[in-house]
């Protein structure tokens, strides 16, 4: 006799063990974790291995792939644009000053900077609730200025505030040695945590929602997505990641200017993630590796070229030339960053594999 | 009253550079829709041409000035060529983060170039004294200025209006296939109105120039300019002009009123203020999508 059809269709059906290996795989690969896994495993190197200031180089590079990560979400994810990240910067590590000289605790400081900066950039995004596309970036650009603008007037009416900027106290103490790499493995950590958050935004329901607000922004509104709660969201928590990067970077190197936040800067940012390739956690962490990289590399080349003199008199200018080009090259022939050609690199390679492992099947 | 008089009369030279300057932006935006944020570092090199020249020949003015033009009028189609126009089809943003980037190239590439901190263009037969107007000692040099940023600026919009040539411009921004259809050579208009508008950000550059010394902060003269172009509505010339006017009398009442430190930020804070509440500006076309 044959089973009712029903029964069929709800009788239970154990997945393998096959279907749920595979099932981890993907949740994991989606979270970033084999790139976790990486800058870890890189973090254990460089901390048991390098010196000092080798570390604080590494250091950089780890508060770099926060903000990254943040303007890959922004960008590759959603499709905004924002030449203000280095406002938000500004904005992150100078409310940490402020909180700091109020006398709270470093992770109060630390979190506190980057809530402004949330803020500042939810109001900064008002302007694109209304508007698609330019208005957002002449916006940012407009924001980068006015909080430059503020962060410096602060520096310049805090009479103990010199020229180079504020102090801020050593979290691991003075006397530690290793301090830069109490520093690396805190950073690995939060950096963890980033890649986790920014993956979990940017897969299931949310990401597919960013990503069709980045394609067709007009039909999301007819598919039930709330346009602006999502625009928002990508702003808010992109403005809270670079406040963060901001505040880490004023305690890691125990100093901060208003200086050093500039258009130039913002404009690496946006290098850095078309470079390495956009939507894409492992393009974020490769860009921030190449564009913390690039200015070593730059020093020895043109000192090996044109000598040291030019070396340390436009060692600098030159190494803007290359990324220019760098990222002109991306943008006219990769669009998709390195992280793209990777991707294609990889899947040709299996192609190919398939092919060959067919013909052989087929020969026997 | 005289506080009055001096803001608007130190406000209107700049207010005609932002004019001339908004102009070039507002030609290639309508045009190819690029916002080209490299604009300010095309002025640069016109004035730095212009300089090294007066500096280094004892040639005539005019011809170092249709040089320093010509450089600029050319690498401005350099770069639509290489790159800019090859940023069609993808992400809108693609263009303004490419021009971003060119605009630190242009910069990084000048600085080798031109290795001297500060240069100066000095214009012949400009008068160096004062005049009185109602009471208030105004320069000579800036009024003049002034004058020929705005005639400037008339000339090039009637220009546009008027002639076959400047309705088939904005016949081949409104509607490029439509116009192809109409027998215009929709490519080379584009590509002319980037030479157009690297000539007109290096006549920008000169005039600015000859009132300050010519250094690498020039470049950034451009992006004050952007609230004037948002303000005039982004795709309007006439806006364009109307905006850097209003724009450099508002700097004028600032400097005068506040402090010349706030000009900036005052400038960008009226930016984003205007994007929230006069997103279109005076003069801009309404955007519709249609789906």
């Amino acid at each position: 006799m044959t089973q009712p059809l029903d029964s069929v269709a709800t009788a239970p059906v154990a997945p393998s063990h096959e279907w749920r290996a595979a099932r981890v795989v993907t949740v994991l690969t989606r979270l970033g974790a084999p790139v976790i896994v990486l800058i870890a495993l890189v973090t254990l190197y460089v901390t048991s291995t390098q010196a000092d200031h080798n570390v604080f180089v590494y250091n950089t590079f780890l508060l770099m792939c926060i903000g990254s990560l943040a303007l890959s979400l922004l960008m590759g994810t959603t499709g905004q644009v924002s030449a203000g990240s280095a406002g938000f910067l500004a904005a992150g590590a100078f409310s940490a000053v402020w909180f700091d000289r109020s006398g709270m605790p470093f992770v109060v400081c630390a979190l506190g900077g980057a809530l402004v900066a949330a803020v500042l950039g939810l109001i900064v995004a008002l302007p694109a609730i209304r508007l698609r596309g330019l208005a957002l970036g002449l916006g940012t650009i407009a924001a980068h200025y006015v909080i430059v603008f503020v962060v410096d007037k602060y520096q310049q009416d805090t009479p103990d505030a010199g020229p180079a900027g504020f102090s801020l106290p050593a979290v691991f103490g003075l006397t530690g040695t290793n301090t830069q790499s109490k520093w690396a493995w805190l950073l690995c950590g939060v950096v963890t945590v980033v890649i986790l958050a920014v993956s979990r935004l940017a897969s299931g329901r949310t990401g597919r929602a960013l990503r069709l607000i980045r394609d067709q922004e007009a039909i999301a509104g007819t598919q039930a997505v709330p346009v602006t709660a999502y625009k928002m969201l990508a702003f808010g928590a992109s403005s809270f990641l670079l406040g963060l990067q901001g505040a880490l970077t004023a305690y890691v190197a125990g100093q901060v200017s208003s200086e050093q936040f500039t258009l130039i800067l913002a404009i690496q940012f946006l290098a850095m993630v078309l470079v390495g390739g956009l939507d894409s956690v492992f393009g974020a962490v490769l860009g921030a590796a190449i564009f913390t990289a690039l200015p070593f590399v730059m020093q020895d080349a043109v000192s090996a070229v044109l000598g040291a003199n030019q070396a340390s008199l436009n060692g600098a200018r030159y190494a803007v030339i290359v990324y220019a080009l760098l990222v002109v090259v991306f943008i006219v022939a990769a669009p998709a960053g390195l992280a793209g050609l990777i991707r294609r690199a990889a899947g040709r390679a299996r192609t190919v594999a398939e092919r060959r492992l067919r013909r052989t099947v087929s020969g026997q | 009253m005289d506080n009055v008089l001096l803001a608007v009369f130190g406000g209107l030279p700049l207010g005609a550079t932002y004019a001339l300057i908004a102009l070039g932006l507002v030609l290639v935006y309508r045009t190819t829709g690029t916002f080209n944020l490299a604009h300010g570092q095309l002025m640069l090199l016109g004035a730095f041409v212009l300089a090294s020249w007066q500096q280094h020949s004892r040639g005539p003015f005019v011809l170092g000035l249709l040089i320093g033009l010509a450089v600029a009028g050319i690498v401005a189609v350099v770069l639509y060529v290489l790159v800019l126009k090859r940023t069609v089809g993808q992400p809108h943003w693609v263009a303004f983060v490419a021009t971003l980037v060119l605009g630190q190239l242009l910069d990084a590439a000048m600085s080798l170039y031109f290795s001297a901190p500060s240069y100066v263009v000095s214009i012949p037969g400009m008068p160096k004294g004062a005049v009185a107007i109602f009471g208030v000692r105004v320069g000579q040099s800036e009024l003049i200025i002034a004058g020929i940023g705005v005639l400037l600026a008339l000339v090039f919009i009637a220009a546009l209006r008027y002639t076959r040539l400047g309705i088939q411009v904005r016949a081949a921004g409104q509607d490029p296939v439509l116009a192809s259809q109409g027998g215009i050579q929709v490519r080379s208009l584009y590509v002319g109105s980037w030479v157009v508008a690297g000539i007109l950000a290096a006549l920008a550059g000169v005039l600015y120039g000859s009132t300050t010394v010519v250094d690498s902060s020039m470049s950034g003269v451009a992006l004050i300019a952007i609230p004037a172009m948002v303000l005039g509505g982004l795709d309007s010339f006439e806006g364009a002009v109307v905006g850097g006017l209003i724009v450099g009398v508002i700097q004028g009442f600032i400097t005068v009123y506040i402090g010349g430190q706030y000009v900036n930020a005052a400038t960008y804070s009226f930016l984003l203020v205007l994007l929230l509440v006069l997103p279109r500006g005076l003069f801009g076309t309404k955007e519709v999508v249609k789906i």
